[in-house]
């Protein structure tokens, strides 16, 4: 069976890369954490259910290493890393440029989010989940997941406009 | 006029809301300013994330983590090697006490085991296995036999590959573990094997023996492992030897192996 499911993972490391990103922030660290999940995916393929989503589970796996060591032994830097940028085919370079300081400004944004509301953006507002698979992942509640996605957009909102969210007129 | 709370805004905006409900909103949005800013504020909020992080979606996959996936299943190294008590010996040749003399220099016992560290004259090995090494601890710690555990050596800047190869007792009750770490340097690859035993919840190097290999060709395929593993051949079998010496009763299964890690070794 484990044969199988490595065409399946190869399938999906471009999403969990991303994912991965949306995490620490940095591609290196991104690579590094895919990498151990993939390792720890092959290792525990036995407690992988076969009708459930291959994805959630890799999420899961990655969350859960993030979570447990990652931020833990994170102590070694926290610079964005966005140098191995690839440009996408038939741009210029300064569009490349552009979304470089986009993301990289993006991932600033995100490192002063608590992990909890960091990991509900990364997987509904970056990866497109529902909130019903993002509460799937995270084995929350889908109020949770709303409740903190709700945060994180705000406050990510705030960090990244120079304005303050509301209108001058609307204020509470 | 019902205020429509935050999160009932963020689930329109990112479609959660059933077709009625959502018909609901948006009559009330006609005539509520605030709200119509929060659903900007949410839309916006969305949009920044997902142009710049789709870009690594177009991006090719590095090689190692392909070379991660695509690795034989573990247990293949087992099989091969020392799956069973009686299959060590099999693989020994009758002159592995011999050979195991003249390659390894044995330096003094530090934890009561054997540290044999070989090097071919006249090369520098690229880095020293040290005795506390936060990589191969973690690598012991969470990967399975037959499994490549590989990140950058924060004090080299190699790439380093970690793969445990066999799970033991020793006559204390600790666990074991044989292992082959791969440093790659540009210009060759330092392949060292090694046994540590986990103390105190650290693993503690007990034997090791290093040699550095210097062959462009093997930065071809990082899958193919055969052109160095025949090498080898001779000095595994050496080193089988002090395994030996440190292991009581069978290697652990890859069922119990997989247990022990998920409960971290307890």
């Amino acid at each position: 069976m484990s044969e199988d499911v490595r065409p399946q993972i190869i399938a999906l490391l471009p999403r969990l890369r991303r994912f991965a990103l949306g995490l620490t922030g940095s591609r290196d660290d991104a690579d590094d954490l895919v990498q151990a999940a993939c390792e720890r995916a092959l290792n525990c393929l036995h407690q992988w259910q076969p009708d459930t989503r291959l994805d959630s589970w890799m999420f899961r796996i990655i969350k859960t290493i993030w979570i447990d060591q990652w931020r833990s032994q994170k102590a070694r830097g926290e610079h964005v890393d966005l140098d191995g940028i690839e440009p996408p085919a038939g741009s210029n370079g300064r569009h490349v440029t552009e979304v470089r300081n986009t993301l990289e400004a993006v991932c600033r944004a995100m490192d002063k989010l608590p992990d909890e509301q960091r990991l509900v953006l990364t997987l509904v507002s970056v990866d497109g989940l529902s909130y019903e698979e993002a509460a799937v992942v995270l084995e929350v509640p889908i109020g949770t997941v709303m409740s903190r996605l709700a945060r994180a957009r705000r406050r990510l909102h705030e960090l990244l406009e120079p304005k303050p969210a509301t209108p001058a007129r609307g204020g509470k | 006029m019902t205020k429509l709370d935050e999160e009932t805004l963020m689930a329109y905006v990112d479609g959660e809301l059933d077709p009625r409900r959502a018909a609901e909103v948006e009559a009330l949005l006609a005539e509520d300013a605030e709200a119509r800013a929060t659903v900007r504020m949410f839309r916006d909020s969305a949009a920044s994330l997902r142009a710049p992080f789709d870009q690594v979606l177009r991006e090719p996959v590095p090689e190692r983590l392909l070379a991660t996936v695509n690795r034989p299943p573990a247990g293949k190294v087992r099989d091969i090697r020392l799956a069973r008590p009686g299959a060590l010996s099999r693989f020994l040749p009758p002159t592995a006490w011999a050979r195991a003399a003249a390659v390894a220099l044995l330096v003094g016992a530090s934890a009561g085991y054997l540290t044999a560290r070989w090097q071919p004259a006249g090369l520098e090995p690229t880095a020293r296995l040290a005795a506390s090494d936060a990589l191969l601890n973690e690598a012991l710690e969470t990967t399975g036999s037959g499994v490549a555990f590989a990140r950058r050596d924060a004090d080299t800047g190699l790439a380093r590959e970690i793969m445990p190869l066999l799970t033991f007792r020793d006559a204390n009750q600790r666990y074991c573990r044989e292992f082959e770490s791969t440093l790659k340097a540009p210009d060759g690859q330092q392949v060292s094997y090694g046994v540590a035993c986990r103390e105190d919840g650290v693993w503690q190097p007990q034997a090791l023996m290093a040699r550095q290999l210097i062959a462009p060709a093997l930065r071809g395929d990082p899958q193919d492992q055969s052109q160095y593993v025949p090498a080898m051949g001779g000095e595994v079998a050496s080193f089988d030897t002090v395994i030996q010496q440190i292991m009581v009763g069978e290697p652990l299964k890859p069922e119990e192996e997989a247990k022990l890690i998920g409960q971290r070794w307890r």
